[in-house]
């Protein structure tokens, strides 16, 4: 189990590093798209996570930024 | 399992450097707009740039699907009517993979300025666009003098400012 | 073991019966799980620039949980099985300031009311029933929270603010965090840090001598994320999130039973460790099939704590567009947990330091099913907007999006990837559904 957790790592590490595959400003119209988004509905996932997070154990995960339309 | 990875990670790192050398192809003021011909988005007819030679020229790359270009695209329109059509174009690059996007945005904001249809972004590639919008202010001689990149509301007076002293400048 | 109505009794300090409890008056989600927005952390839009356009949301929701079941409900005369129902109301406003910086503003205002789980006894048979505490009166939550972007060359900085209160809790956060683009913005790295402070007065102080009559928490959160475009057509996220918490971790209104070598039995309050560290991992993978003008979303979330809890999630939903302006989103997601070191239904002879019969730390597995359609409608109306709506980003026409949507969510023992004895299972485990209906719009 440690042994794969190193290596999704390693290979995450090295597949991000590469850059080889480099999609350009233009050619962003597909992740541009709100259904495309980390969260397309803000107050949904809000809202659903204060839900899990009351009636469970476990703390969300949190959201970053990236993918989207790279305008500006 | 942890040298094979090594290898591998020094491999994509040296593509990577590689790869990084592209974006340093971003033109700037003061280099020459390349030139080009290129459909015309609805398909009738061509946008030249050379056509234009001898005109401060307002050169705009968009895509429907762009929040910030689609902002642009009225307030530019209203410059164009500020100056006179003889020392000032506009042309715009549209950059859609489907054109009918574009033409439906254009049918309900419309222009008076012609926008080419390039969906393999070969255009933005030899401008070196990296951000969407990016426009490009081109004097009578065809050198860039002012990129503008992203678009808010009230660039306009700022675009202004730099038109009027390219138009000026060309007296 | 039979037990007579009324005949209570409650210690923490010594094992003398005290005086006989009155049933808590009302109810509340648990304190230890506290009401606060999520630590304020950059917003969902990946957003690269400040907006364009001033947004305005709201949503409304209502959610029921299941009438307790009656058999698995220990009735002892003074309990409800009628369980939580809480109306939510929700406000999110985005408005650009100036070329380098927007604000959002959120607000959410909830109604609760319901029984909720108390404590565990044994029937007749040793099975684990759940006594309930009665009906409740309405109780209320307010939440107010400020996020302000800073918009650099290639990221941003965020830095937020909030309050959440309810009648027996203050809570206050604030937190920063920030954003770097790499790679023409394929690669997306960020961290954010937060700290919340929560004040905790629990109604009825005279329920036990145990109870705290005040308490206090503090917990700080650390984030770090990093999102790549794999393709034209998708994306992948990695996050990690810990949170280290101190201070007055247990909820005041939950007991457990303990049941000495005699056959006789005593209530005693829920106490649980005063720190807590968790550890929470998230993949997130999204793809946009062209063909089907469809997206699929797919996420896994790990987490870990040192109570002894860990859990896995998986979320899928697949996005289907129809004719551009409708897009219906099934959605499963199912969660296994196991139990925190010290969560039993009871206590027989022994009395371990920490103790709790909390359903929400014992061992299960969820599943909810949702669906939900989203309607929009650009350009609803066109304007034109006088000059101090403009200085705001509000010219002219509204992008207006609504939807609606229902989940349904069951947990249960048998749906845990390990399995859960009888004797192990919470009785309190609880089956809910929601629904929502929202509206959005751009100006």
């Amino acid at each position: 189990m440690r042994r794969l957790c190193v290596g999704v790592l390693i290979l995450t590490i090295g597949f991000v590093s590469s850059g080889c595959v480099r999609v350009k400003p233009w050619e962003r119209d597909l992740l541009a798209r709100r259904d495309m988004a980390w969260e397309p509905d803000g107050l949904e996932a809000k809202r659903e996570a204060h839900i899990y997070f009351s009636k469970e154990a476990s703390m969300p995960g949190g959201s970053g930024g990236g993918g989207g339309c790279g305008c500006n | 399992m942890t040298a094979f990875s090594l290898r591998r990670i020094a491999t994509r790192v040296t593509i990577s450097f590689f790869l990084t050398a592209q974006i340093a192809l971003a033109l700037e003021a003061g280099d020459r707009a390349p030139a080009f011909a290129a459909p015309a988005l609805g398909g009738k007819g061509t946008v030249e740039l050379s056509k234009y030679r001898g005109k401060v020229v307002y050169l705009d790359f968009w895509a429907s699907w762009c929040a910030p270009c689609l902002v642009a695209i009225p307030e530019i329109e209203k410059m164009r009517s500020e100056f006179p059509s003889e020392d000032f174009q506009i042309i715009a690059v549209n950059l859609d993979q489907k054109e009918k996007k574009a033409l439906r945005f254009l049918s309900k904001n419309p222009v008076g300025y012609p926008s080419a249809s390039d969906p393999k972004g070969r255009l933005p590639g030899q401008y070196g666009v990296d951000t969407m919008p990016t426009s490009y202010l081109i004097d009578r001689e065809g050198v860039i003098r002012y990129v503008h990149r992203g678009f808010q509301r009230g660039d306009g007076a700022k675009l202004r400012e730099e038109i009027r002293a390219l138009l000026e400048a060309g007296r | 073991m039979a037990r007579a109505a009324g005949d209570r009794s409650n210690d923490e300090v010594s094992e003398k019966p005290d005086f006989a409890l009155p049933r808590p008056s009302k109810t509340l989600t648990a304190l230890t799980t506290s009401a606060l927005a999520l630590p304020g952390i950059a917003g969902s839009a990946s957003a690269d620039t400040p907006i364009e356009r001033a947004t305005a949301a709201a949503a409304f929701s209502y959610y029921n949980e299941d009438n307790l079941s009656p058999g698995k409900f220990f009735d002892d005369g003074g309990g409800s099985r009628d369980r939580y129902e809480v109306f939510t109301g929700q406000l999110r406003f985005e408005l650009p300031v100036s070329k380098r910086v927007d604000v959002g503003v959120d607000l959410l205002y909830e109604e609760m009311s319901g029984a909720s789980p108390w404590y565990v006894l044994p029937d007749t048979n040793g099975q684990p029933l759940q006594v309930m505490s009665g009906a409740t009166i309405d109780d209320t939550r307010f939440d107010a929270a400020i996020d302000t972007n800073f918009y650099l060359d290639q990221g941003k900085d965020t830095v937020s603010f909030g309050v959440s209160t309810e009648k027996d809790y203050l809570s206050i956060h604030g937190g920063i965090g920030t954003e770097r683009n790499y790679n023409d913005k394929n690669t997306t790295l960020s961290v954010a840090g937060s700290f919340a402070y929560d004040w905790i007065d629990p109604t009825d102080p005279s329920f036990s001598i145990a109870r705290p009559t005040s308490g206090e928490k503090w917990s700080i959160d650390l984030f770090g994320g990093l999102s790549q475009i794999v393709s034209r057509s998708s994306t992948v996220s990695f996050t990690v999130n810990y949170k280290h918490s101190d201070g007055y971790l247990a909820d005041p209104y939950k007991a457990i039973t303990l049941i000495d070598g005699n056959g006789g039995s005593n209530i005693i309050s829920d106490k649980r460790p005063d720190e807590k560290d968790q550890v929470s991992l998230l993949a997130r993978y999204r793809h946009h099939f062209e063909a089907v003008t469809g997206s699929l979303h797919a996420d896994y979330r790990f987490y870990a704590d040192d109570w002894g809890i860990n859990s896995h999630t998986v979320e899928l939903a697949w996005y289907q567009n129809f004719m551009e302006w409708l897009t219906i989103t099934p959605s499963v997601r199912w969660y296994t947990q196991g139990k925190a070191d010290f969560y039993d239904t009871l206590l027989i002879g022994n009395r371990p330091t920490h103790h709790s019969s909390d359903y929400r730390l014992s061992p299960y597995g969820a599943v909810s099913y949702k669906l939900k359609a989203e309607v929009n409608f650009p350009s609803v109306w066109q304007y034109d907007a006088p000059s101090w709506l403009r200085a705001v980003g509000i010219t002219d026409g509204m992008d207006l999006i609504a939807s609606v949507a229902y989940e349904r969510y069951y947990s249960d023992g048998d749906i845990s990837i390990r399995s859960v004895s009888e004797s192990e299972e919470a009785p309190g485990l609880v089956r809910f559904r929601v629904v929502s209906v929202s509206l959005s719009g751009r100006f």
